[in-house]
């Protein structure tokens, strides 16, 4: 009997053991105001990885720094400090190791990755021999650019959707039908992302917009009604997403910026968006921009960055195309009239008839939003209400959201 | 007769004991335990365990026997304790056995190890060129035809073996280019770099370098080795001598590199742990201060990453790969006359400069700094094991694959 109550409490014992290590790290950030090395030993102490500095000391951590979250998962945490810090941060949990690099730099490590396109490749060939524009006629003298591939226009297409200021720069080589990159696990995460929702009928959103539009969402949901009076902007902001249970991450210049900025405001029977808009506009009044977005899962606010949000969608617009070639083929006249059409869609720019409108009219609404085309896919790269006006702008146009 | 008798016994006596002193010579060893010692002390150590005279000659009281040098060797033989201790210190170190001393020469010194000329017959590599160039090879793009420098495939694998061995960088030039023959008058080492590197290009499937599998070895000896340490005040030599002082294979930092170095107060944020290798350390110290490993004549050796005096290379045989790529390029063809259109081929595209590129690129960015150079389909990487073996991780990741260990001469 004693051997089986032993035998018992052993493996009760063992049991409660491997579930504590298998529970993931969870990394609490509470600096507010304090140096940004204070946030790089919080990432430490909560993930036992060891900081690694190139061409950055750890003494160039002493700036100010805002950052409050609690509960973020090892690369959420990773990706608030690069926001904070303006650093490039990159986790290697294999080496147990932390780099961090100056902002633009490469951080050094990574593996090499292969992505086999020739699908879309082939799909993009298929694009241009259906629908591409007519080559332009070049004057003399003038030497025609090198041609390119469909993987090599791709590769350009990852390179400059998925670039990121506080990331890692993506530098792409193609060989043949397939393009690598040497970077981290967490930039080959997201060009692996985009090349699945680029293949996917219909395309989709990345999972950094769904992150941005569900932390909107926390912030609509949650009713806000608090008084400060003479208070850094900076503790109200912080008080706002907390209320709302999400993190806060000010960028370098905000945050040095709001620690000395004092408000006195109240919010009654507000929810937390609005209160945080309504702050935000005391900025402005002082002639700052400061613009929104999500870093790993925490609101993050920089000032004059257009570049904050990260997060795109991808549209299918075959089904479109072949709506506005009908469209231009109907409109088509005998040749030769005054005032007649005798062109198609090939004539008008193929994809790039869509592309333009589209950019124009986000730019007309007061949107920060990129556009981008690849064959029969389009990409918009912005804020949720970038998107969603993107989204409103091709209904208006007649393209139609995927049936699922 | 008495005294007759005891001459006899004596004389195979006094035979066997002069033949054991012989062998002694022969088989003597010495330890270079020289972390950040100065030149000319370490010298005077050498040649006290040497039984030597050391005679520095020109180099009386010059500043260069006054700089420290950096060896760690247990019983290595003189030759090889001469050679890393003059790279170290940036000098020529000559063993006079038979005057039994010790002298100094300058590194590009005349009085270097004695040449004798040798001639290779390249045959079959000047026809993989030229089999080669007749598929892949760079149309001309209508250039002045007497402006463009163009090789024969004998030249061409001249030019490259003089890259790959670093050979513009010492006595003896690149190599003369005869027909389809190629003649060198170098040292017995150097002859015998360039008889491997041609041997391994004329293997199916390429392979590594002598130099290259020591280094491998050499740095698998390293893996075992584990240790927790933390240097006092971050001191980088300190961190140095524990990394090392168990290590059963020579090493020895070259000149270059103690340039970069003040032993004195230099520090590192590297620390051992028991729970990672040796191995790593170095790795994390080379990341830190920014240098390479590799192994030359059997030492483990820390320099600035230049290659210079290596024949650590991989040769890989890209032959199969490029007609893959050459497959996907007409796949990608457009029709006439379209805006981002494409009507080239892989022969427009570079040929094997496809590959090199993206090599180049992809181990740039990996922080590398990598020596490639192509002969035809044969691509070599220069460099110790971690550039190699990045540089396969590359090629996989474009598709090319490891061959079968059959390696047969084509």
């Amino acid at each position: 009997m004693k051997t089986f109550v032993c035998a018992s409490v052993a493996l009760a014992l063992a049991a409660v053991l491997c579930t504590a290590q298998e529970k993931p790290a969870t990394v609490d950030f509470r600096v507010y105001d304090g140096s940004a090395g204070e946030a790089v030993e919080a990432l430490q102490q909560a993930t036992g990885l060891k900081p690694t500095y190139n061409d950055v000391d750890a003494d160039d951590m002493s700036f100010g720094t805002v950052l409050v979250a609690t509960g973020l998962g090892r690369d959420d945490a990773s990706r608030a400090l690069a926001f904070a810090t303006g650093c490039n941060v990159q986790l290697e949990p294999q080496s147990g190791i932390l780099r961090i690099a100056p902002p633009g730099e490469r951080a050094r490590g990574g593996n090499v990755k292969g992505y086999d396109v020739s699908v879309l490749a082939g799909r993009y060939v298929e694009y241009v021999n259906t629908w591409g524009a007519a080559k332009r006629r070049l004057e003399k003298d003038v030497k025609p650019e090198p041609e390119r591939t469909a993987a090599e226009y791709l590769a350009g297409l990852i390179e400059d959707l998925l670039y990121d200021p506080w990331g890692e720069d993506l530098t792409a080589s193609v060989v043949g039908d397939r393009i690598l990159f040497t970077t981290h696990d967490s930039s080959h995460g997201r060009v692996r992302e985009l090349l699945d929702l680029l293949m996917k009928d219909g395309g989709g959103e990345s999972s950094d917009l769904q992150r941005e539009r569900d932390v909107v969402q926390k912030l609509k949901d949650s009713p806000f009604s608090v008084a400060y009076d003479n208070t850094p902007i900076a503790s109200v902001l912080a008080g706002i997403c907390v209320d709302a249970e999400v993190g806060l991450v000010l960028g370098r210049e905000m945050a040095f910026t709001c620690s000395d900025f004092h408000t006195s405001i109240a919010f009654s029977k507000k929810t937390c968006w609005d209160a945080l808009k309504t702050t935000l506009d005391i900025l402005k009044e002082e002639d700052f921009e400061p613009l929104v977005g999500v870093r790993g899962g925490c609101v993050a606010i920089e000032l004059d960055r257009d570049d904050i949000s990260r997060g795109y969608r991808v549209y299918d617009i075959a089904e479109l195309l072949k709506k506005l070639a009908a469209a231009y083929q109907r409109q088509g006249t005998a040749p030769g009239k005054e005032g007649g059409y005798d062109g198609d869609l090939k004539d008008a720019g193929g994809n790039f008839v869509v592309l333009d409108s589209l950019y124009d009219l986000l730019d007309a609404g007061g949107h920060e939003g990129q556009c981008f085309v690849y064959g029969t896919r389009l990409v918009v790269r912005g804020n949720v209400e970038a998107i969603d006006a993107a989204t409103e702008i091709l209904e208006q146009m007649g393209w139609e959201k995927p049936k699922d | 007769m008495r005294r007759c008798i005891a001459l006899a016994l004596l004389a195979p006596l006094l035979c066997l004991f002069w033949q054991g002193e012989a062998q002694a010579e022969t088989a003597k060893t010495v330890n270079c335990v020289y972390p950040g010692e100065v030149l000319a002390s370490a010298l005077a150590d050498f040649s006290t365990q040497l039984g030597y005279r050391f005679e520095p000659g020109d180099y009386e009281d010059s500043f260069e026997i006054e700089q420290p040098i950096w060896v760690l060797a247990k019983d290595v033989k003189p030759e090889l304790a001469a050679r890393m201790i003059g790279a170290s210190g940036g000098v020529q170190i000559n063993l006079d056995d038979a005057n039994r001393r010790i002298t100094l020469t300058d590194l590009d010194s005349d009085e270097a190890d004695a040449r004798s000329v040798k001639g290779f017959k390249i045959d079959d590599l000047a026809a993989h060129f030229l089999a080669y160039q007749k598929r892949y090879g760079r149309v001309g793009d209508g250039t002045d035809p007497d402006l463009l420098y163009r090789p024969t495939a004998t030249e061409e694998l001249r030019d490259a073996i003089s890259e790959i061995l670093r050979l513009e960088e010492t006595e003896g030039g690149a190599g003369s280019a005869v027909g389809k023959r190629l003649i060198y008058t170098r040292s017995k080492t150097e002859l015998a770099q360039i008889s491997e590197l041609i041997q391994l290009l004329g293997t199916a499937a390429g392979g590594e370098s002598a130099a290259l599998k020591l280094d491998r070895r050499n740095r698998d000896e390293l893996r075992k080795l584990r240790s927790d340490f933390q240097p006092g005040d971050g001191l980088l030599s300190a961190l140095l001598y524990q990394l090392f002082k168990d290590y059963s294979v020579p090493v020895y930092i070259d000149a270059g590199l103690m340039g970069q170095f003040d032993f004195q107060y230099d520090t590192t944020e590297v620390t051992l742990e028991a729970t990672s290798t040796h191995f790593d350390a170095l790795q994390a110290l080379a990341r830190e201060n920014f240098f390479a490993v590799d192994s030359v004549g059997g030492a483990l050796r820390l320099n600035q990453q230049d290659y210079a005096g290596s024949a650590s290379y991989r040769v890989f045989d890209v032959s199969e790969l490029l007609v893959e790529l050459e497959q996907a390029y007409t796949e990608l063809k457009t029709g006439e006359d379209v805006l981002e259109g494409f009507h080239g081929d892989l022969r427009s595209h570079g040929g094997v400069d496809v590959v090199i590129d993206a090599l180049e690129l992809q181990l740039e960015s990996a922080g590398h700094s990598p020596l490639i150079r192509a002969y035809g389909a044969l691509v070599v990487v220069v460099g110790g094991v971690d550039v190699v073996d990045a540089g396969v991780e590359v090629l996989e990741a474009m598709g090319w694959k490891q061959a079968e260990a059959n390696e047969e001469p084509k």
